[in-house]
């Protein structure tokens, strides 16, 4: 097995193991008290479980990215790759170290400071020149998915340095300015990891290149994740025509997903054997791209996003979002080596994965039940009055999320067991 | 949101150094543990604001803040609640919302 991509998913597995152990803590926080456990306060970690989830997200894309590169130009373990390796260890101990001292931005989402984002944005601007150096290559097997993951490094690398525009003066004391950054800052990054990890599942479904959409569809797209805010702030006072473009935008990535997916699913369909655990996987990413993208239709309706913008009904949106599409890393990493699951393997990764599933749709409906039942009472009502009625759903949070949790990590350590026994045969 | 004045440093300092936006949002960016604090000031007061600001309330631990901090962060509020409404009370007619 190349190490060069082993080490990013090793560092990957590791981080969503962290991001469960942190994200089930602040779900007990939200019941219990535990006031003697300063140090392990809600403000500390819910920065600290978003952080690990980023950066866990983005290590696992820089180890697809290899997996692909490797692939195809038999690239190996050089200089570049341990630089981002390096540097992607220094972001996660840097940012864990920083936001348990308290020392992080005090920002939404990108919680750490402004010297831990440099650790990120050098991988990510180093993924971005390798796509764009091995461009002829990778475009020779996926002429999509290379688009799509030099398209998603390049606004990992815009979203990130306009998250940290706050610190110009200019933007950092003006609320509207800062606010409208921040915004597009954030929209930007998440657009970038959802936009890579559909590219890179592209190399681990394609046998044959697909052709390449439209070049003029390609650039609107690129124009409008650029310069709108795409599916999520419909209440922007942009002008129409750019909402129209962000809309069909920020959806072609999924429909560029699912259109591969199909492909490939009907190639199987033929054949008994199961692919390492990677067809049951990218079934799931599927499923959750499109519950993703019926409920981002949905909610982009201005008339709904009055009453939803700001619940829990868009977190458990998000949180559905990004755990399903993730799990493309660990259809990466079974896919990585030529070595086999066994078939007691196979059933427990099989049983992660319907655990995962079952988990989040129980979540939706418990989050989304709550968060409608907010959306409306807020306006309606006083949040003192509303408020102590939503206590059983911190309580679903918690029953439910810990099933998540338990299911991820599980998978977490099959893969990682995986990736040992390739470790050792290679 | 109707403007934007360029608000005080010291406020602002204070909501970003005590991590706020893990538990509350404005205008519907930051956590969802406690209320929107958009239009706080204008629903319940500054009094009120100070007050559990510096003695907790449910799940919101008191914060460890001098007067003067205090003063500053719900002047900071104050400022974010002058510029406009967070949620709105009025649905948007058009299809993808008014502009303006």
């Amino acid at each position: 097995m190349k190490a060069s991509f082993r080490g990013f998913f090793v560092l990957s597995l590791v981080g969503f193991v962290a991001t469960c152990v942190f994200g089930v803590l602040g779900a007990l926080r939200l019941l219990v008290p535990l006031e003697h456990l300063e140090f392990l306060s809600f403000v500390r970690l819910r920065p600290l479980h978003t952080f690990l989830a980023i950066a866990s997200m983005v290590s696992g894309i820089v180890g697809l990215l290899h997996l692909a590169l490797a692939k195809e130009t038999e690239e190996g373990w050089g200089a570049v790759s341990r630089i981002q390796l390096v540097s992607l260890w220094g972001f996660v101990l840097a940012g864990v170290g920083t936001l348990f001292l308290g020392l992080g931005s005090g920002r939404e989402y990108m919680s750490w400071s402004a010297p831990v984002a440099l650790l990120l944005l050098l991988p990510v601007v180093l993924g971005f020149l390798q796509v764009v150096r091995n461009r002829a290559q990778l475009t020779a097997r996926s002429p999509e998915g290379t688009w799509l993951l030099g398209l998603g490094f390049g606004l990992l690398g815009v979203g990130l340095l306009e998250s940290y525009l706050w610190m110009l003066p200019a933007v950092g004391a003006h609320f509207v300015r800062d606010l409208t950054v921040q915004w597009h800052g954030i929209d930007a990054f998440i657009a970038g990891l959802n936009v890579c990890l559909y590219g890179a599942s592209m190399f681990l479904m394609d046998k044959t290149a697909r052709p390449l959409r439209k070049q003029t569809l390609l650039l609107v797209a690129t124009f409008s994740l650029l310069f709108t805010f795409g599916h999520h702030h419909y209440a922007s006072p942009q002008p129409a025509f750019l909402k129209v473009f962000a809309f069909v935008a920020s959806m072609l990535a999924i429909s560029s997903f699912v259109r591969h997916s199909r492909a490939y699913f009907s190639s199987r369909a033929t054949k008994c054997v199961d692919d390492n655990g990677v067809e049951g996987l990218m079934r799931s990413v599927q499923l959750w791209t499109i519950v993703s993208l019926l409920s981002g239709i949905l909610f982009a309706i201005p008339q709904l996003n009055v009453y939803l913008h700001g619940t829990h009904l868009v977190l458990i949106h998000a949180m559905g979002s990004m755990i399903g599409i993730s799990l493309i890393i660990y259809a990466g990493i079974f896919k990585s080596s030529p070595l086999r699951l066994s078939d007691s393997q196979a059933r427990r990764v099989r049983l992660c994965v319907r655990a995962i599933n079952l988990s989040l749709i129980a979540l939706w409906i418990a989050l989304g039940a709550g968060g409608l039942y907010k959306g409306i009472a807020r306006i309606e009502t006083d949040y003192l009055l509303f408020a102590p009625k939503l206590v059983w759903m911190y309580g679903a949070f918690l029953a439910l999320g810990g099933v998540l949790a338990v299911a991820m990590v599980a998978l977490s350590v099959e893969a990682l067991r995986f990736l040992k026994r390739g470790s050792d045969g290679s | 949101m109707s403007g934007g004045e360029p608000l005080g440093d010291e406020g602002l300092r204070l909501w970003r150094a005590g991590n706020c936006v893990a538990c509350h949002s404005l205008y519907g960016l930051g956590g969802h543990l406690g209320p929107d604090l958009t239009n706080s000031i204008r629903r319940r007061g500054a009094g009120y604001a100070s007050f559990v600001i510096q003695n907790g309330k449910g799940a919101m631990p008191r914060q460890d803040l001098k007067d003067e901090e205090v003063a500053a962060l719900v002047g900071y509020l104050g400022r974010v609640n002058a510029l406009g409404e967070y949620p709105l009370r009025e649905k948007p007619h058009a299809a993808f919302g008014n502009n303006r």
